[in-house]
């Protein structure tokens, strides 16, 4: 695999929320804004760089026995770190996006890349692994978070976008039950895609 | 008086899987059938509790006179591993039966976001006032919800596999629009309080 | 045996290691932290007195915290005071009981005669664009001036009815907060 195809991979084939549907509570959790959501994207890809990056630098001193409690260890250092950066130089970011920074340590994508990717590859490999998912999360949690913020508030990034007032925002899609809507209609259309797609590899052989 | 408040709020309307979104993962991996979503429901009711307990008592002295709430994440997660290891070794030694049932949900505990969600939360600055009960009854009332919503669910999902729908809409992302439309249901229960 | 004293000792220093990496960065972000909140308050209670000497807030006298089993929700209020030291009133701060996540926490200025003289929120925990309805002027104007929350609770009710959105639970949550800031204020500070 070439590293383009390494850093793709986390964006299209196996986009950890779209195709692998991992890591979900805060795709539902923090998906009110655009702001929040590129907010959350951003602490998250950088807590799985880092963790891939330290994971696979230590990954020969590690006893294969306690490998796991060892990742969640890393995997909580580096999230508390983001944490506390976050608090105290984005602060009415971090309140937004509240319990769900802590829980980037339980976030199965982080501990599962630790474990199946960066335990087994190179440092570099690892890092652009993670750069690639991380991405990949981050791009899946804007689109959501895009619709429902047009539809429910009718604004985008705070900036009032409907023209001339052409409908009411639907304020259902800010609240619980929108996130868990907007996530099956979604998860519905990449169904479509990719039957579409599988369909005219078939066609083409 | 708050105590039942607390408790009927913490199970219907800040509902764990419906309003808090924590514990998602496990919640569409484990409900495709009822049996196994009552076992995972009854492995966190256990784990939330003693967890939240034991994160409760080491929070309150040791970690906050000693201004080290900066390890809370660190520790907490140590704590909730600890508890589901232990919670396993000792249900496969004194009761084989349940750790048939459960055992393979375990391991899964660890990384449910409901888990580490209700240890925070109980230390969080605006419940700054809870005590012990306080916190018996939060996690019971989460835990609680948590095992409702993924037995309701699991009993739909068992009448969805039955049901002629759109291709494209099989699988997950019907079990997200039906669990949509479950928590438009209990946003109703939100005027319980007003 | 020796394999698990082994394990465990490997597990310890890690441990140990992520302490040591922690304690050094709580040492650069715990100030930080402590001025944003800080600033927080300061803003809110700027926004409710603005003739409020901004010094007299770092004086640590003027925040008393409030401990009461007859007002759970009361947190600490605020001795506001202009440049010249005058009394201007009181900020209390209340953690909003039942609001909808359980986070609302609301700012209520008092002015020395009793009267409602402005809210101001520190913590919205609310869905926005729904509970957040409560920040409007148009919502915070019905508080201003009352001594008492009874007349005003029709109003509300009628104006922000909205059995879907949980509107009215916030709008209840913030009424409630107001009210027992002013039974508080007229029990403890009035004749102060």
């Amino acid at each position: 695999m070439t590293k383009k195809q390494n850093l793709l991979k986390g964006i299209f084939q196996e986009n950890p929320v779209f195709v692998l549907i991992l890591g979900m509570c805060p795709v539902l959790g923090v998906t009110t804004s655009l702001l929040n959501a590129l907010g959350m994207g951003a602490a998250f890809t950088v807590v799985l760089i880092l963790s891939n990056i330290l994971i696979s630098l230590i990954r020969k001193l590690i006893p294969n026995d306690i490998r796991i409690p060892a990742y969640i260890v890393v995997i909580a250092t580096l999230v508390t770190i983001v944490d506390m950066v976050m608090n105290a130089f984005t602060f009415s970011l971090y309140e937004e996006l509240g319990i769900f920074i802590p829980l980037i340590v339980v976030n199965c994508v982080v501990l599962g890349r630790a474990e199946a990717y960066a335990s087994k590859n190179g440092v570099v490999d690892s890092a652009i692994d993670a750069l690639g998912m991380g991405l990949g999360y981050t791009i899946a949690i804007a689109i959501v978070a895009s619709i429902r913020e047009i539809l429910g508030s009718g604004e985008l990034l705070g900036f009032n976008i409907i023209p001339f007032n052409l409908f009411e925002p639907a304020t259902i899609f800010i609240l619980a039950p929108g996130a868990f809507i907007t996530l099956g209609f979604l998860l519905a259309l990449i169904n479509v895609i990719v039957a579409k797609r599988n369909k005219k590899t078939v066609e083409n052989k | 008086m708050n105590l039942i408040i607390l408790g009927i709020s913490s199970i219907l309307i800040q509902n764990v899987i419906l309003s808090q979104f924590l514990g998602i993962c496990s919640y569409i991996g484990v409900s495709k059938k009822s049996q196994s979503a009552i076992g995972m429901g009854l492995a966190v009711i256990f784990v939330i509790l003693t967890s939240s307990l034991l994160t409760f008592t080491i929070d309150k002295f040791i970690l906050y006179p000693n201004d080290l709430i900066y390890m809370r994440t660190i520790v907490y997660i140590l704590v909730i591993s600890g508890v589901v290891q232990f919670v396993e070794m000792f249900i496969k030694k004194a009761a084989p039966l349940i750790y048939k049932m459960l055992g393979i949900y375990l391991p899964l505990i660890t990384t449910n976001c409901a888990v580490l969600g209700v240890a925070l939360t109980v230390v969080a600055p605006e419940n700054k006032n809870w005590g012990y009960p306080e916190v018996i009854v939060y996690s019971l009332g989460i835990s609680i919800g948590y095992t409702l919503i993924i037995y309701v669910f699991s009993t739909m999902r068992e009448r969805l596999e039955n049901s002629d729908i759109p291709e494209a809409f099989k699988g997950t992302p019907i079990a997200f629009i039906t669990t949509g439309i479950m928590a438009i249901a209990f946003m109703g229960f939100a005027g319980l309080l007003g | 045996m020796k394999k698990y004293i082994q394990l465990v000792l490997i597990l310890f220093i890690i441990s140990a290691f992520s302490g040591l990496i922690l304690g050094v960065v709580n040492e650069f972000t715990a100030e930080p932290i402590k001025a944003a909140n800080a600033e927080k308050l300061s803003k809110g209670i700027k926004e409710i007195f603005p003739n409020i000497d901004p010094l007299s807030l770092n004086d640590a006298n003027n925040t008393v915290s409030i401990v009461d089993e007859d007002y759970e929700e009361l947190k600490e209020y605020y001795i506001i005071k202009d440049t010249a030291g005058n009394l201007l009133g009181y900020a209390v701060k209340v953690l909003a009981p039942g609001s909808y996540n359980g986070k609302l926490t609301v700012l209520v200025g008092i002015n020395t005669e009793g009267k409602v003289v402005g809210l101001s929120y520190l913590a919205l925990g609310e869905t926005p664009g729904v509970g957040s309805r409560v920040e409007e002027p148009d919502f915070i104007n019905y508080f201003l001036n009352i001594t008492d929350t009874s007349h005003i609770a029709k109003l509300l009710i009628d104006k922000d009815i909205d059995s879907v959105s949980g509107a009215t639970f916030s709008s209840t949550a913030v009424k409630n907060s107001v009210q027992s800031a002013l039974d508080y204020f007229n029990a403890n500070l009035k004749n102060k």
